[in-house]
């Protein structure tokens, strides 16, 4: 029988700093098709520990660099005294003990888009090969506008000396139909992705990821009175584009962050071969300060440029930007807010939107205690404009709102929108409007 | 040919030679023609290169499908379209083609594609087809219906209900069977005094959308308001059809009752009652029987059981003494 | 879903349009040096025609997706028109626009003759239609060697070899509803035949005059001469239609001069 085990909570009280211990040995257990190779990083610190808090710590980074890799569904640590011949009489044995994701995972959930929900069914073969390699077949069905279905192979570089800036290459083949109905046409893009994600530390800690995408978009209509302007448009196409985006990232929390600045910008260059060509380039911004008695004010702001290269013939009509909608340019309509051919709202080619937000906790905030935690109101102001960055061609609405925090990630909010700029030709909310997203100005 | 031709077709209905388009114009055109064959309605599909009927059988050769019949037919000296005047010959294959432009979709439509009379007319052709062939057949004429809706009507019945855009079938059906009642009008056939294709494929339309018994069928009422053309239809079926002894439901209505003035539905009815009758009487057999059991046949039986084991008993008992003795 | 339109359409003008032919009508159509295919250079030759006749002013726009911009029609979908806010395509509902708008020809004919005209109308339209795309995606030589190129002339590599294949298939089930599909090439050989020998007899009818019906044109002429003169003039791997068609010396003699009045003079 293997002595009592010493845990974390019988030590607390001792300053463990102070004692001195070092890791004579590691095992991982429960390593059925991964390689050796593929975990080995997740020793390495814990080698460098000296004393026991070290160690603490360290067994538990390993732990959660476990979980990272992607293989394991439960790891569970386990601290013991060293034993054996050469055992020293500071020296720890630690097992980290996984248990592995089965061959297949299925799964089936809910997923917030950009102002809209959608199914999603997911089955993936985790692990393919022993060392991270993941396939994966999903299909997502949403209320609204997108349905996708996409087979994607990736595999993850953690476990080389580049574990810091997490690599990532994919590939997957796809097809996702996009429904526009306010402009009643619909794009079915067929085609391929690659994609190499990276993170670069210095000077600050940015978000890379380079994607090649070659696909075929098929435009069709949806309805029977149809603009000729965007039945122009249909028929196939073939795209083949480059896409960089870049993520700065320092928020406090992704949903409502108190403090901390966030900058995004894709960036597309299509017309590397087929007979699609544009340059976009879209930017978005948020910076977070805090105020007294937990208000935070909070500037957004958000820009897109589609341009010309020397090969278009015409810019695809899916490419261009929808100005207005819950999460852009509150108090408008999605796509209401831009320009109009016969009545129809169609895409502009650039546009710009900012929004001033004054984040406060709810009110009687004690009464509610943690559920609290999961809301806040807020007084906001936005405008934007498309075709020109003058304020005069500018919408602009103010109002007030409740939101609330879906997951950690996306955002649910209900506002009730004052439009104060418009014109004739937009679609105003003028009263409450309901937006979900992971992504608002 | 004129020795063991047998015609392979589907058993008919409501009156007519057969339920389907393609076998009635092929009947047409060999009675029309009076080309000595013989008519088999107990037909297989699958022996059919086209995977439908009709098809004509001569020793081994098989001549599948409507174009193939004919073509024999007029090689072997049955043209249907000979006695014709020569610019009628000619008109009368136009006159075909504009009906078929008018009034394929239309039947195609509201036979296979509109799902409510879907549901009549699988059973219809289920029935007709042997039995694990049945599942399948009537669904390949759906699927050749979507084809031919999606082509010429512009629109998938396989889209929800409220898409289909059926208005303009029924507008173009409705005009062509105006301008045919005017083009027939007080003829016995279209062309005059003698019969041509154009007449088999009209009759073969018309007969089938005038007497289906569908759901949905708008086409119906309105041959109803052309009295030419119910005439024309009701004189192909009576003097051509029944006068050469051909239907094969004389045979089920021999059997069934000896009534000749029965109209096909009510011959249907009689004998699904006569299914009923059946039915019911094993029914009633068997819950008459389990009634009895269950209150004291049974019990009465198994008293019967207990005395005679008993007896048995007494006789075993009987036997040890004389064994004992 | 596309097609609808078209059928909305039809009811839409059925019941408003009371307005004149637009002066900026534009009709659509692939283009005509690359990529046009010869049922549809057939069907937009027939509507040219028919405009020419009726005498209103059109300009024609050349464009790769021209297919994918109609509204949907029965058989090749084009070409199709744009009058003010209607889009209308394919012959015979271009026909019957213009015949609600009042500015149509063959007004003349009485009731029985004008049925007596759309049949043959349909007559000509259905059989030359199928025999031109039976001949450019059935035959196989044509069909490598004109049908598929052009057709594919306007897509990128490798979507060009999808666009063919869908064609294709899409052609070959029209085909198949219109029963053309399990034909030799002498039968469709023989259906041009009868269809020719129909058409010359009618046109033999008043062989005083050029047109079918008496002195004037109406629209069996229009489409008559579309169909016969893109089939004598395109040249193909395989000629047997043209060979066919020329035959018939009355009909070519026929679109000899329709081209010549129509078409000629306004080079």
């Amino acid at each position: 029988m293997p002595r009592p085990t010493r845990t974390v909570k019988e030590q607390a009280k001792v300053d463990l700093s102070k004692i001195p211990a070092h890791v004579e040995r590691v095992n991982v257990s429960g390593l059925l098709r991964t390689h050796n190779d593929y975990v080995m990083k997740a020793a390495e610190g814990l080698f460098k520990a000296r004393n026991f808090q070290d160690l603490m710590i360290e067994s538990m980074n390993a732990k959660s660099y476990l979980h990272e890799l992607g293989i394991f569904k439960d790891v569970q640590v386990r601290v013991d005294v060293s034993k054996g011949e050469n055992a020293s009489p500071n020296g720890y044995e630690i097992t980290l003990k996984g248990q592995e994701l089965s061959r297949l995972v299925g799964s089936v959930g809910t997923e917030v888009g950009q102002n809209e929900g959608s199914l999603r069914t997911e089955l993936s073969i985790p692990n393919l090969f022993g060392r991270g390699e993941s396939v994966s077949l999903q299909g997502s069905y949403a209320t609204t506008r997108a349905n996708e279905l996409q087979l994607r192979f990736w595999k993850s570089f953690f476990h080389t000396r580049f574990v810091e800036n997490r690599p990532e290459v994919s590939l997957s083949l796809f097809r996702h139909v996009d429904r526009m109905d306010i402009s009643s046409f619909q794009n079915a893009n067929l085609g391929f992705l690659t994609d190499f994600s990276i993170n670069s530390l210095y000077p600050f800690e940015l978000t890379h990821s380079i994607q090649y995408e070659a696909s075929i978009r098929e435009t069709s209509l949806l309805a029977k009175q149809v603009p000729f302007a965007i039945r122009e448009h249909c028929g196939p196409k073939l795209a083949s584009l480059v896409r960089y985006s870049v993520i700065y990232d320092q928020r406090d929390n992704p949903v409502f962050p108190t403090q901390g600045l966030m900058l995004k910008s894709v960036n597309e260059y299509c017309g590397l071969g087929g007979n699609v060509a544009y340059m976009s380039s879209t930017t978005h911004g948020e910076i977070s300060v805090p105020l007294i008695a937990g208000l935070v004010a909070q500037v957004c702001g958000r820009i897109g440029v589609i341009k010309e290269t020397k090969n278009t013939t015409v810019l695809p009509i899916s490419s261009l930007f929808y100005c207005g909608g819950p999460l852009t340019l509150r108090g408008f309509k999605y796509g209401g807010a831009g320009p109009v051919v016969d009545g129809t709202s169609i895409g502009a080619q650039t546009h710009w939107c900012t929004g001033l937000h004054l984040w406060g906790p709810l009110p009687f905030n004690h009464v509610f205690k943690g559920l609290a935690n999961n809301f806040r109101t807020h007084l906001f102001y936005n405008c934007g404009g498309f075709n020109s960055f003058s304020a005069e061609n500018m919408r602009s609405a103010f109002g007030v709102g409740l939101a609330f925090k879906l997951a950690e990630r996306a955002r649910i909010e209900m506002n009730y929108c004052i439009p104060v700029r418009k014109y004739a030709s937009d679609k105003p909310v003028n009263g409450f409007q309901f937006g979900i997203g992971y992504e608002f100005v | 040919m004129h020795l063991g031709g047998v015609l392979y077709v589907y058993k008919g209905e409501w009156g007519l030679p057969s339920i389907d388009f393609d076998c009635l114009r092929a009947l047409c055109l060999v009675k029309f023609t009076r080309c000595p064959l013989q008519i088999e309605t107990n037909a297989n599909p699958i022996r059919s290169s086209t995977g439908k009927l009709p098809y004509l059988q001569i020793g081994n050769k098989r001549f599948c499908g409507y174009r193939e019949i004919k073509k024999l037919l007029d090689k072997e000296g049955y043209p249907i379209d000979a006695n014709l005047q020569e610019n009628y010959k000619l008109l009368s294959p136009a006159y075909a083609n504009w009906v078929f432009t008018n009034l394929h979709s239309y039947y195609y439509y509201f036979m296979f594609g509109e799902p409510n009379n879907f549901d009549t007319t699988r059973s219809l052709y289920a029935k007709r087809t042997m039995f694990p062939f049945n599942f399948f057949y009537p669904s390949s004429y759906q699927r050749e219906a979507c084809d031919i809706v999606m082509v010429m009507g512009g629109f998938d019945p396989r889209d929800k209900l409220e898409n289909h855009d059926g208005d303009h079938l029924i507008a173009n059906a409705k005009k062509c069977v105006n301008l045919l009642s005017k083009k027939l009008g007080k003829k016995v056939w279209f062309f005059g005094d003698v019969f041509s294709e154009f007449d088999a494929i009209v009759y073969s339309y018309l007969s089938v959308l005038f007497k289906a018994t569908l759901p949905n069928n708008p086409l119906q009422n309105h041959i109803k308001g052309c009295q030419n053309l119910v005439n024309f239809i009701n004189r192909i079926t009576k003097d051509i059809f029944k006068n050469e002894g051909f239907n094969s439901l004389k045979a089920i209505k021999s059997q069934s009752s000896n009534d000749p003035l029965l109209t096909a539905t009510e011959r249907h009815f009689l004998e699904s009652e006569k299914k009923t009758k059946i039915l019911a009487a094993i029914g009633a057999v068997v819950a008459m029987g389990t009634f009895a059991a269950w209150r004291g046949v049974y019990k009465q039986f198994s008293n019967s059981r207990r005395y005679y084991d008993g007896l048995e008993y007494e006789d075993d008992e009987a036997l040890e003494d004389d064994e004992m003795d | 879903m596309q097609s609808s339109q078209y059928l909305s359409q039809l009811n839409a003008f059925e019941k408003m349009s009371d307005e004149p032919w637009p002066e900026d009508a534009v009709l659509y159509q692939p283009y005509e040096a690359e990529q046009i295919l010869l049922p549809e250079h057939a069907s937009c030759l027939a509507v040219k025609a028919y405009l020419k006749m009726c005498q209103l002013p059109f300009e024609v726009r050349s464009c790769a997706n021209a297919e994918y911009m109609s509204p949907g029609g029965r058989m090749t979908k084009l070409p199709f028109i744009r009058a003010g806010a209607f889009i209308v395509a394919e012959f015979e509902p271009i026909v019957n626009f213009i015949e609600h708008k009042g500015s149509a020809i063959g007004q003349w004919l009485d009731d029985d003759n004008k049925a007596d005209m759309r049949t043959y109308v349909s007559l000509a339209e259905n059989i030359f239609t199928m025999a031109e795309l039976y001949i450019s995606f059935v035959n196989k030589t044509v069909y490598e060697k004109v049908t598929a190129p052009r057709n594919g002339c306007v897509f990128p590599w490798p979507l060009n070899l999808i666009q063919n294949y869908s064609k294709r298939r899409n052609t070959l089930r029209l085909l198949k509803v219109y029963q053309w599909n399990d034909m030799t090439i002498e039968d469709v050989i023989e259906k041009v035949e009868k269809c020719c020998e129909t058409l010359t007899l009618k046109l033999e009818e008043s062989p005083d005059t050029p047109f079918f019906y008496s002195d004037q044109p109406c629209e069996l002429d229009a489409i008559a001469f579309g169909h016969l003169f893109a089939i004598i003039t395109t040249d193909l791997p395989n000629m047997a239609l043209a060979q066919t068609v020329r035959k018939f010396k009355r009909l070519v003699e026929f679109c000899q001069f329709i081209d010549g009045k129509y078409f000629q003079m306004s080079k």
